[in-house]
């Protein structure tokens, strides 16, 4: 029971950024995989550190270090051969590996270590394309959902799964797209209505769907036309007024419209939206009646103080959370929220950036284990994390 | 307070925040009983699975739950002679032919009803149907009897508990995700998930929220969005997912299309509130204020996001309240003998659920 305790802290403390070096070396000797996991996948690991736990006798310990994005790319190579093939196909789907290993990849009897090629960011036009065309149905799907696979490939068949990947593909052509926005299966739709790439007027023709949730992807697309949002500010469909009203590139005549909606699950949509929101506007969504507005709002990124430390004093936990995780709240909100009767409001704060040190050490009193976790977890500074894990049963 | 004092506090916490296991039910009582008679079972179709009572005994039904592939027809045969067939929705697209395997063709039109020019034999062989979907109607034979029961409530809590928490479960985890979302890495993965609301969804969440996310079977795919608080990991043994689910805050589940969601059960076990599209094929009738939340697409899993991690939930209590292994089978039960099944059937468990 007591290892166990110990190990949820250490795991934490093995997973936060600002975890030292010294104190990372001992983690990355702890008996515990997820505590040794931690310490693989966390990017200030040190290089040696990193080296030693690519030879770990536990594979999801040495897939954390093909995973670490500071993992020397020598290093992740050097795991080409691993014996688990979780973590070789990770490699061979690892942008970072050279490309002539990629080569022999594609060129593999192993249809997995094709597929995963297939997968990879980095992997060359000209291959993506051979793939592309793979025998194996998988491997085909895979090069077809790949951003990098040129245009040409990307064309529509019988395959339902097929189709399903190029029309979410955001490099399928607009006449491409267009076709399969026409599809007789919904899904297909969607993925084209959920597609970055997708036009304005492709959006246009989805925007006229027969499945409210085809138009709805459409509708909340950043590329949609505002005439379009203008007309579903009209429809008697909440679904798809809340659809419009989320959307990033929202006219602020619109945000007003919407903002006044009847329906809280649109004046929710405009609370969050990050693009739009007007002082005044914000102003009444912050005294709106109905706790889920003022939660959106409280978690918009753009909602500043003062209006963000007066919703830290809202009389809902769920309101005070999200104003507790918005990272534009000052230190003096801050203050008012460390002896929340809510834990998981203690908790996100503790987890806050710049929460000062004097607080979070308060926090790392807390009766409550997730926030002792998530001090863990974000604190900065290296005493408190040493403290946190002082007096515990010695690393074998 | 010293690091000492501190540290104990928790040691000595022991369970007493965290819900006790309830006492052990039948399943629990009878599990070696009931393992070592299904053991003894002859080789059968892998589609086709017999329902035992709770000391393992055959109840004379069986549970069809995919397609019967030509080698296994003999096999099939010889059951469907010997026993009354329910029929699951428990692989994706059966029993319609529409999406054939992993949506290879198009041969029936959405919505088009299953008539007898498509239906399988085994399919026509079943005398009624098992499924979780909101409208059965537009998935199953028209003519036949159907009720709901779904795999995933068949979950085995304890199991789960064990998996994700280890010898004690009832210790505390440490939180690595705000939101987990798990993909099947089987060709219809895409399908059952939604992958392509699920990419945008994990965007918004991390984006937008700022959250930590955690996606898995995903790994070595090239369109998972590429945010340093967003983190993918390959297709991981079960236990090493329910580590995962244990770990993380909320399960994310933009799936539509899915007939049979363990990860719903399985997350609830595990004390994590689910997040489900409200279009999903099968796993609502899991979504409660005490469990999870519904969201209707990218537009609005923020908001849905912030009730889950904002919310006190009581998942594991919920689900033991009304689903879990014991309940699942007196239900099965129940629903058998309204089919003609015994008077004194009480506990009836389709094999296939063995982990």
């Amino acid at each position: 029971m007591i290892d166990d305790d110990r190990a949820a802290l250490a795991e934490a403390v093995a997973a936060n950024p600002a975890c030292p070096p010294e104190l990372l070396e001992r983690l990355g000797q702890d008996d515990d995989a997820w505590v040794r996991g931690a310490a693989a996948a966390n990017p200030s690991a040190p290089p040696e550190l990193l080296e030693r736990l690519g030879e770990d006798d536990d594979d999801s310990v040495r897939l954390a270090v093909v995973g670490n994005v500071m993992a020397a790319p020598l290093l992740v190579a050097s795991l080409a051969d691993d014996e688990s093939p979780i973590v070789r196909l990770a490699i061979i789907g690892n942008p970072r590996v050279p490309t002539r290993l990629l080569r022999e990849w594609v060129r593999s009897e192993d249809p997995d270590e094709r597929r995963a090629a297939a997968g990879n960011r980095a992997c060359p036009a000209d291959l993506l394309r051979q793939l592309a065309s793979d025998p194996d149905r998988r491997a085909r799907q895979v090069a077809l959902a790949n951003p990098a696979t040129p245009p040409a490939a990307l064309r529509p068949s019988r395959s339902l799964t097929c189709n399903l990947m190029v029309a979410a593909n955001p490099r399928t052509s607009e006449a491409v797209l267009r076709g399969l926005a026409r599809d007789p299966y919904v899904d297909v739709r969607l993925a084209a209505g959920n597609n970055s790439g997708a036009s304005p007027t492709l959006l246009r023709q989805l925007a006229a769907d027969d499945d409210d949730y085809v138009v709805a992807a459409a509708l909340s697309h950043p590329r949609c036309p505002i005439e379009v949002l203008a007309t579903a500010s009209r429809s008697d469909v909440v679904l798809l007024r809340a659809a419009a009203a989320a959307n990033a590139h929202l006219p602020i005549a619109l945000s007003i419209v919407f903002g006044a909606d009847t329906a809280p699950e649109v004046r929710r949509a405009v609370a969050s939206q990050t693009a739009t929101v007007l002082p005044a506007l914000a102003g009444r969504l912050a005294a709106d009646a109905e706790p889920d507005v003022r939660q959106a709002l409280a978690a918009n990124r753009r909602c500043r103080e003062p209006l963000l430390g007066h919703l830290a004093r809202d009389p809902e936990a769920g309101v005070r959370f999200a104003a507790a995780g918005n990272p534009n709240l000052l230190p003096p909100a801050m203050r008012g929220l460390v002896r929340d009767p809510s834990a998981r409001v203690r908790a996100v704060l503790a987890r806050a950036p710049h929460l000062p040190s004097d607080l979070r050490q308060g926090l790392a009193d807390d009766p409550d284990f997730d926030v002792v976790a998530s001090v863990a977890q974000a604190a900065v500074e290296p005493w408190l994390l040493e403290e946190l894990l002082e007096d515990v049963p010695p690393l074998s | 307070m010293t690091a000492s004092s501190r540290q104990n506090r928790f040691w000595r916490r022991g369970s007493a925040e965290v819900p006790t296991e309830p006492p052990p039910g039948l399943w629990a009582q009878n599990r070696e009983r009931i393992l070592t008679a299904v053991a003894g079972l002859p080789r059968l179709p892998w589609a086709v699975r017999l329902v035992v009572d709770e000391e393992g005994r055959d109840t004379g039904f069986a549970i069809l739950r995919g397609r019967v592939p030509e080698a296994e027809r003999a096999a099939f045969d010889f059951v469907a002679s010997t026993h009354r067939l329910v029929g699951t929705m428990e692989c994706w697209g059966f029993p319609r032919p529409e999406y054939s395997w992993a949506g290879e063709s198009y041969a029936l039109t959405p919505g088009e009803a299953l008539d007898d020019r498509y239906l399988l034999p085994e399919v026509a062989a079943c005398e009624a149907w098992a499924h979780g979907a909101r409208e059965p109607e537009a998935f199953l034979p028209l003519d036949r009897p159907r009720f709901l029961m779904s795999p995933p409530d068949f979950v085995d809590v304890a199991a789960v508990r064990e998996a994700a928490f280890g010898p004690w479960p009832d210790t505390p985890v440490a939180k690595r995700w705000d939101v987990i979302c798990a993909y099947s890495d089987t060709r219809d993965g895409e399908l059952e998930g939604n992958w392509s609301l699920g990419r945008r969804c994990v965007d918004v969440l991390a984006r937008e929220l700022g959250l930590r996310v955690l996606l898995l079977s995903r790994s070595g795919l090239p369109d998972v969005p590429d945010l340093p608080n967003v983190e993918v990991r390959p297709r991981l043994s079960h236990d090493e997912i329910m580590g995962c689910i244990a770990r993380s805050r909320v399960t994310l589940m933009p799936h539509r299309m899915d007939p049979s969601p363990r990860i719903a059960t399985e997350s609830l076990a595990a004390g994590v509130p689910i997040l489900v599209h409200s279009q999903i094929l099968s796993g609502w009738q899991y979504v409660d204020p005490e469990t999870g939340a519904f969201f209707e697409g990218a537009f609005d899993v923020a908001s849905g996001a912030l009730r889950c991690l904002s919310g006190e939930h009581r998942t594991l209590q919920w689900l033991e309240r009304s689903y879990g292994r014991d309940r699942a089978a007196e239900k099965l039960a129940a629903d058998l003998r309204a089919l003609g099944g015994a008077d004194h059937l009480r506990y009836a468990l389709p094999t296939s659920l063995f982990r």
